[in-house]
C-alpha cells in the first residue's frame, strides 16, 4: 500500500507521482520511440493507425465519459476534420496552421451541433447526432466541386519545416507527438475546473446547478473540445487513408469510437486508449489468427463479424466497467499481494435510482 | 551509462532485423512460392457474393499449383477482409503489402475500396491486375501506373452504348435515370448524358439512393410522375430487384427499365423471379441459359461443383477467367527470373481469348480491357436472353 505524504502543493499537482509510475511511463515511452527500429513495417503502420483512433477515442471519452452525452456523430467530426485538412493543403497552407484551422472549424461545427444539446440529451441526443452525421455525409457526398463527391479526392503528403513526413517512421512519430499533446492537455483539463465540471453535469445536472456550474454551457463545452480534438484525429486520418471518400466516414465509424470508449471503461482517459487499442486491432488480429484455425473454419465467410461480436458481448456480460476497471483491479491485486481482500470492489451501499435527480 | 548500452544494443538489433526483413521479402516471390494478395468484402453488405469470387480464383491457382507450379514455384493467395470499408481495405493492403509482402493483389472487389488502396499498391511496386471497381476512376488515382490492369469495362462507355441501343430500338422520348450514389453512379450518369446530347435529348427525370436502401417507392415514382419511356438503372443485385418490384407494383407495363453491368447477373434473375420479368440488362459477358452451356463450360462448372459443394455463378467463372489471364499472360511468359516489369510487358502485349465467357479476344489498351464490346439483353421466363447484336461502344 502506498499513502500519499505531500510536503507541498506542487506535489499533488504532479501527473507522475511514484517513482514507479516513473519506470513504468519511461519505460512505454522508451519502447514507443524505439518500436519503429524494432518492428517489421507493417506493425509501425499500424501503431500510427492506433494512435490516430485513440486521438478520436480521446475526444468522444471528454463527451461521452466524463460530460455523459452520446454521440453517433463523431464520424462527421473526423470527416470535416479529414476534409478541411486536405483542401487546405491542397491551398499551400502549411501544415500546423492546416490542421489546426480544420481543428477549429470542426470545433465550430461542434458548437452548432452542441446547442441542442442543452435541451435533449440521451437516447435523443443520440438521434440528433446521428441526424447530423447522415446529412454530413451526404453533403460531402453532393459537393462534388469541392469535395469531390463520391469519387473521392487525394491528400498531400504531410511535411513539416521543409522535411518530408509521409514516410513510415515521419509520419508514426507525427502521430505519437500528437498523441502526448492531446493526452496531456486533456489530462490537464480533466483535473482542473473544467473538467471537474464536466464531471458534475455528468453526475447530477440538478446539483451542479445548485454548486452554480452552468450546465448549458459546459455541455456545449464539451462537445466544441470534443469535436476540435476529433477534428485533429481527423486531419491525421487523412494522411493514413492518403484517398478521402464519403464512405470512409459512415456510421460504422462512429459505432467503432462508442465502443471503444464503453469497451474501454466510461469516465477514463486511460480506458479511452485502452478501447482504441481492443477495438482498433481486433481486425488485425482476426487476420492473423485465421491461418492457425481449421480451413473448414478459417474459410468461413463472415468469421470477422462473429469474432467481433462475441468479444463485445463477452464485455459487456463480464466486465460492464470495461478494460479500464480490469486493469484497476489487477493493479490492486498485484499491490496488496496476498493481502488482496476478495470484496475490494463490492459497492457497500446501492443507490435507489429516485435518489439521483438528472 | 547501461541504459544508453541498452537502448543502443535494441536500436541495433532492430536495424539488423528490419534488414533482414527487407531482404526476405524480395516483393513476394521466393525459390518455391509467389505469394499473391486480394482484398475481398468478407463482413460487409455484399459478403454473401464473395464466395464465389474466392472459389473462382482459388481454383485456377490450385491447378497451376498442381501441374507442379509457375516456372517450379507455387502460388500462394492471401485472402483479407475489406468489408466495403476504405479504412478496412487500406490496413488489409498494409498488410498484404508490408507483412506478407505480395508480389500482386488481383481481383479485388469494390469501387471505393479499390479506390482508397490502389495508390499505395503501385507505389509500393506491387502488380495492381483486375480489381472489381469503375476502372475509370482507377485509373486516374494511380496516375495511369503502368502496374495497375483493369478489366471492367467502363461503366461511361458501355451505358451510353447500351442506352442508346435502347432508344433507338423503342422511339424512346424521355428517359429517367435512377443510379446509386458513389462512382458507379456518377460514372454512368455521364454515359446517359452522352447517349442523350447525340440524339438532342435531355434526361427527364433523376433519383439517387444510398447503398443499403431497400425501399425505393419514391425514385420510382418520381420516373412515373415524368412519365418517362426508359429507365436506366445503374444499380447493384438487390437493388435492381427493388427497383422492378416497385414498377410492376404500379402495374406499369409500358416503361422499359434497363440496368448496367453490375445489375446484369444470373443472381438477379434468380432472386428476382416475376418482378424482373422482361428487365433488360447491358452486359459484357456471356450469361448461358442454364443447361445450355458449351461443352467445356460444362466440364468447368461439374469440376467447381465437386471442389466447393456450391453451384457457381458467372462471378466465380469471371474470377477465374481473369485469374487465367494473369497465370497464363502474366506470370508464366516471364519465366523463372520474376519481376513485376515483365509481367507488366507480357500482360500488355497480351491478346487473350482463352475463356468462352467474353465476346471475342480481349487486349490491353492503355492497360484497360479493349474492345469493351457490349450486348443488350432480357429477362424472359427467368433467363437472360439476348436481344441486340454486339455493339462496340467506340
Amino acid at each position: 500500500m502506498r499513502f500519499a505524504y505531500d510536503t507541498s502543493y506542487s506535489d499533488a499537482q504532479q501527473l507522475l507521482r511514484y517513482r514507479s509510475q516513473w519506470i513504468c511511463y519511461g519505460a512505454l515511452a522508451i519502447a514507443l520511440i524505439v518500436a519503429p527500429w524494432l518492428l517489421p513495417a507493417y506493425y509501425v503502420g499500424e501503431l500510427s493507425y492506433l494512435f490516430i483512433v485513440s486521438i478520436a477515442s480521446l475526444a468522444l471519452m471528454v463527451l461521452t465519459g466524463f460530460t455523459g452525452q452520446v454521440s453517433l456523430g463523431h464520424a462527421a467530426f473526423m470527416a470535416i476534420g479529414a476534409y478541411t485538412h486536405t483542401l487546405l493543403l491542397d491551398q499551400g497552407i502549411g501544415f500546423i496552421p492546416s490542421i489546426l484551422g480544420a481543428a477549429t472549424l470542426t470545433g465550430f461545427v461542434g458548437f452548432i451541433i452542441g446547442l441542442p444539446a442543452i435541451r435533449v440529451s440521451g437516447l435523443y441526443l443520440a438521434m440528433v447526432t446521428l441526424a447530423y452525421a447522415m446529412l454530413t455525409e451526404q453533403i460531402i457526398g453532393r459537393w462534388k466541386d469541392v469535395t469531390g463527391g463520391f469519387t473521392g479526392i487525394p491528400v498531400s503528403p504531410p511535411s513539416l519545416f521543409g522535411y518530408d513526413l509521409s514516410s513510415l517512421k515521419g509520419f508514426y512519430f507525427l502521430c505519437l507527438v500528437i498523441l502526448v499533446a492531446v493526452l496531456l492537455g486533456l489530462i490537464n483539463l480533466m483535473r482542473g475546473r473544467t473538467g471537474r465540471a464536466f464531471i458534475g453535469v455528468r453526475d447530477s445536472e440538478a446539483a451542479a446547478a445548485t454548486l452554480g456550474i452552468w450546465v448549458g454551457g459546459y455541455k456545449v463545452l464539451a462537445f466544441v473540445i470534443s469535436a476540435f480534438v476529433t477534428g485533429i484525429a481527423g486531419a491525421l486520418l487523412a494522411h493514413h487513408l492518403q484517398f478521402l471518400t464519403p464512405d470512409g466516414f459512415s456510421v460504422m465509424l462512429s459505432m467503432e469510437l462508442v465502443l471503444m470508449v464503453v469497451i474501454g471503461g466510461l469516465g477514463s482517459l486511460r480506458g479511452a486508449i485502452f478501447g482504441a487499442i481492443l477495438i482498433g486491432m481486433l481486425p488485425t488480429l482476426i487476420s492473423k489468427i485465421k491461418p492457425l484455425l481449421p480451413t473448414s473454419i478459417s474459410s468461413q465467410f463472415g468469421l470477422e463479424t462473429f469474432v467481433f461480436g462475441l468479444i463485445l458481448a463477452l464485455f459487456v456480460m463480464f466486465e460492464p466497467n470495461g478494460l479500464n476497471g480490469r486493469w484497476l483491479k489487477l493493479k490492486i491485486l498485484f499491490e496488496n499481494f496476498p493481502l488482496y481482500r476478495r470484496n475490494t470492489f463490492r459497492r457497500g451501499k446501492t443507490y435507489m435510482h429516485s435518489e439521483r435527480y438528472r | 551509462m547501461r541504459l544508453k548500452t541498452a537502448i543502443l544494443a535494441g536500436a541495433l538489433a532492430g536495424a539488423m532485423l528490419t534488414g533482414l526483413g527487407g531482404f526476405a521479402r524480395a516483393a513476394g516471390v521466393t525459390d518455391t512460392e509467389i505469394v499473391l494478395g486480394t482484398h475481398l468484402d468478407l463482413s460487409g453488405p455484399v459478403a454473401a457474393a464473395m464466395p464465389q469470387l474466392r472459389n473462382g480464383m482459388q481454383m485456377r491457382f490450385d491447378e497451376a499449383n498442381e501441374a507442379g507450379g509457375i516456372n517450379g514455384r507455387k502460388v500462394r493467395l492471401i485472402v483479407e477482409d475489406n468489408g466495403s470499408q476504405p479504412q478496412l481495405a487500406v490496413r488489409a493492403v498494409d498488410k498484404l503489402i508490408r507483412s506478407d509482402g505480395v508480389f500482386a493483389i488481383v481481383n479485388a472487389f469494390g469501387s471505393g475500396t479499390n479506390a482508397a488502396v490502389v495508390k499505395r499498391a503501385v507505389d509500393a511496386g506491387v502488380v495492381y491486375f483486375s480489381p472489381w471497381a469503375a476502372a475509370a476512376v482507377l485509373q486516374k488515382i494511380s496516375g495511369r501506373s503502368p502496374l495497375l490492369f483493369t478489366t471492367t469495362a467502363d461503366y461511361d462507355t458501355t451505358a451510353k452504348a447500351g442506352l442508346g441501343w435502347m432508344i433507338d430500338e423503342n422511339k424512346a422520348k424521355k428517359v429517367g435515370f435512377i443510379f446509386q450514389e458513389g462512382p458507379l453512379g456518377e460514372l454512368t450518369k455521364i454515359g446517359v448524358v452522352a447517349a442523350l446530347e447525340a440524339r438532342g435529348m435531355k434526361l427527364a427525370a433523376e433519383a439517387s439512393y444510398k447503398v443499403g436502401d431497400i425501399d425505393f417507392s419514391s425514385q420510382v415514382a418520381r420516373m412515373k410522375a415524368a412519365d418517362v419511356d426508359v429507365i436506366l438503372a445503374a444499380t447493384l443485385t438487390r437493388e435492381t430487384v427493388g427497383v422492378m418490384s416497385e414498377v410492376k407494383k404500379l402495374g406499369w407495363d409500358s416503361v422499359k427499365v434497363v440496368t448496367t453491368i453490375p445489375g446484369r447477373t444470373i443472381v438477379v434473375a434468380e432472386i428476382g423471379k416475376g418482378a424482373v420479368e422482361s428487365l433488360y440488362g447491358i452486359g459484357t459477358w456471356y450469361i448461358w441459359p442454364p443447361g445450355s452451356e458449351p461443352a467445356d463450360v460444362k466440364v468447368w462448372q461439374e469440376k467447381y461443383r465437386k471442389l466447393f459443394k456450391i453451384e457457381p455463378d458467372e462471378n466465380a467463372f469471371l474470377a477465374y477467367a481473369y485469374t487465367d489471364w494473369f497465370v497464363k499472360f502474366g506470370l508464366q511468359p516471364a519465366g523463372r527470373d520474376l519481376t513485376a516489369d515483365k509481367v507488366v510487358k507480357g500482360l500488355q502485349e497480351s491478346t487473350y481469348s482463352g475463356s468462352p465467357i467474353f465476346y471475342g479476344p480481349k487486349r490491353f489498351k492503355n492497360n484497360h480491357i479493349d474492345p469493351e464490346t457490349v450486348q443488350v439483353s432480357q429477362v424472359k421466363n427467368g433467363v437472360w436472353m439476348p436481344v441486340s447484336g454486339m455493339i462496340d461502344p467506340k
